[in-house]
């Protein structure tokens, strides 16, 4: 625990360490110019909402196959994630429309992957619908945890295969001819950094409110045995 | 909700960084016009990022970089104290388990 603890706290280096390389490393990408850089936010930002989810659905996978229940608060992690994959996601939209304000002019245009984000967000809103309505539902972790299985399983549908299958303004196939990503070596190198330093702040993120979770199962334990 | 506060604070760093962004680059191609040139079978070389520029960042890049870096070093202040106001009450707990 104390080494996951010591190995989150990176950020605080890692974190600035991208900034400053987004910023004043990087070179400007030739036909988008200096809006380039938001890629190094948007990118790793987007990367941590599925990474978020994908750890919920599995997460919940783990909590369902745990029939002795000997990993009772995965529910609640994979809850914990959802909301972060959430926050990012929101996060991804408001970047992304930031940049199509830059680039196309309009800050939201429908364009496929536009499209696919809102409805990722919205499978994601209905879950904590379904858990808010459920509160004091003894089944809420099973119920929430077969939801959660069910979209992540529309994940790779919705964040990867209809922005390809459908034709798309999205940079990653307009930039490149070859439709792969062309970029150069710093400005690959800011991009592995980043995506490092939000995938470290995800786990920080993730790993101070599991504690917070516990402590609060340990507090309402601890007030209904002094009932 | 401390999280959603946490990230509302990133959000605001967000619009700092693409508003900033139109001056410095009047009068390169938008990609709606990049995406008329993939259409039309130009050269896509043109797209590639330069890596010969070396002009010098603008003052208006490092005043982004400083609104993103000052709103970084508030979340993390806040993330830290957090930290060690949950280390505190988990020491506190754990003599009771």
């Amino acid at each position: 625990m104390k080494a996951i603890s010591a190995a989150v706290k990176s950020v605080y280096i890692l974190m600035p360490a991208a900034i400053v390389m987004a910023f004043l490393w990087a070179p400007p990408a030739q036909v988008l110019g200096d809006s380039s850089r938001i890629m190094y936010f948007h990118v790793p930002i987007a990367w941590v909402s599925i990474l978020a989810f994908i750890v919920s659905g599995i997460a919940s996978i783990l909590f369902l196959a745990d029939r002795k229940g000997s990993f009772a608060r995965l529910d609640g992690i994979a809850y914990n994630s959802a909301e972060i994959g959430l926050v990012f996601t929101v996060l991804t939209v408001i970047t992304g429309s930031i940049w199509a304000r830059i680039s196309w002019g309009v800050f939201w245009n429908w364009d496929p992957r536009e499209t696919s984000i809102v409805i990722i967000l919205l499978i994601y809103i209905a879950y904590f619908s379904i858990q808010g309505a459920m509160a004091h539902n003894d089944n809420r972790g099973r119920i929430g945890s077969a939801y959660l299985i069910l979209a992540m399983i529309t994940l790779p549908f919705f964040a990867f295969l209809v922005p390809r299958i459908y034709p798309s303004l999205h940079p990653d196939p307009i930039i490149n001819a070859d439709r792969t990503i062309f970029l150069d070596d710093r400005m690959r190198s800011t991009l592995a950094v980043a995506i490092v330093s939000f995938t470290v702040f995800y786990c920080y993120i993730l790993h101070i409110m599991n504690r917070m979770m516990k402590l609060q199962n340990h507090i309402e334990e601890n007030r209904h045995e002094a009932d | 909700m401390r999280l959603i506060n946490i990230l509302s604070c990133a959000v605001l760093l967000l619009p700092a960084a693409g508003a900033a962004i139109p001056a410095d680059r009047a009068g390169e191609p938008s990609v709606t016009q990049s995406a008329a040139q993939v259409l039309h079978g130009q050269d896509m070389q043109k797209n590639a990022p330069s890596t010969e520029q070396k002009q010098e960042p603008s003052t208006t890049l490092y005043q982004v970089m400083g609104v993103v870096l000052f709103i970084w070093i508030g979340l993390a202040v806040f993330l830290f104290r957090l930290d060690r106001r949950v280390a505190r009450l988990e020491n506190r707990a754990q003599p009771k388990q």
